[in-house]
């Protein structure tokens, strides 16, 4: 004997009301912010800071391009990318030896140094993150401003840090500092 | 008649009843401020080993994201003998490393972050557990 459709029916369409009411909500009590807190002074819930990370990390990788320009690791590009790096990356990523400003602690996420990221990230994705930013980090898209070879130029000096010695990092951003004057 | 009144208490209890539900999911999805006295330094060097990125270069056992392979791994660290290589491992000396590494270890790569001394006990007392 089969069952006859109409309960089946009904019984379904009941469902799905009843999912989008409780949807409906769910999304109500975020939008009037009972659910949600946008302060920055408390760290997020383990659960979303890993889910909001992953889907920052898959982005990243799925959308870097395949060809962006790559520049030879000699001292003119390290100068190039030295004084970029000075003036649009230091306060926040520090440096070899470097300690970021002291209000950096206080952003959510905090931007993190940069000695490991040619270890995390592939040329292609370090440009990509460079060029086009991150969204709802505090990361500008500095490829809104800058030309694809001052993108290159910085994406190099990250490159180079782990070659370097603090002391050697150092050298460099005075030689920067004094080629611009 | 003397129902009645004790009805709609029992309805105003399950209406608490919803809201503390409600509540309770939500306060756990926001741990206490990094500057209330409240919080255990275990809890305050937690959140001051993430906000202040030590995972960019360390591996450290329950902070999200801290596989950094600049530094030493400071997995197990309370196990650990020495600091840098030139400092026991005690607590005090864990502080002075933090405050200022480069007088510790000259042209070493470590930055001095600006730590607060309630931070940097966190960071001790959070370690000395991991």
């Amino acid at each position: 004997m089969r069952p006859p459709l109409r309960p089946i029916v009904s019984g379904w369409f009941l469902g799905v009301m009843t999912c989008g009411v409780v949807a409906l909500l769910v999304a109500a009590l975020f939008l009037s912010g009972i659910a949600f807190r946008v302060g920055a002074d408390q760290p997020h819930s383990k659960l979303l800071a890993w889910a909001i990370h992953r889907t920052m990390l898959s982005s990243v990788r799925r959308h870097a391009r395949r060809e962006v320009p790559r520049l030879p690791l000699d001292r003119a590009t390290l100068l190039a990318g030295a004084a970029l790096y000075e003036q649009r990356c230091i306060a926040c990523h520090g440096g070899p030896g470097i300690a970021r400003a002291y209000w950096v602690s206080a952003m959510l996420p905090t931007p993190p140094y940069l000695v490991d990221a040619s270890a995390r990230w592939s040329h292609a994705e370090l440009y990509a993150l460079i060029h086009d930013g991150v969204k709802m980090t505090g990361m500008p898209a500095w490829g809104e401003i800058s030309s694809d070879r001052e993108i290159a130029q910085i994406v190099a000096l990250i490159e180079a840090m782990p070659m370097m010695t603090p002391d050697q990092f150092a050298q460099l951003r005075r030689a920067a500092a004094a080629r611009r004057r | 008649m003397t129902e009645r009144p004790a009805l709609g208490t029992a309805h105003r209890r399950g209406g608490a009843a919803w809201l503390v539900a409600l509540a309770i999911p939500v306060a756990a999805c926001h741990p206490s401020r990094e500057q209330d006295r409240a919080v255990s330094f275990t809890r305050l060097g937690q959140i001051a080993l993430t906000q202040h990125a030590c995972g960019s270069c360390h591996r450290i056992s329950g902070i999200q994201g801290a596989d950094g392979r600049v530094g030493p791994p400071l997995v197990d660290y309370a196990r650990r003998r020495m600091i840098a290589g030139v400092l026991p491992n005690t607590p005090a000396n864990l502080a002075r490393y933090l405050k200022a590494p480069r007088t510790v270890v000259p042209g070493n790569m470590m930055p001095q972050e600006a730590l607060g001394d309630r931070e940097i006990q966190g960071i001790v007392a959070y370690l000395g557990r991991h």
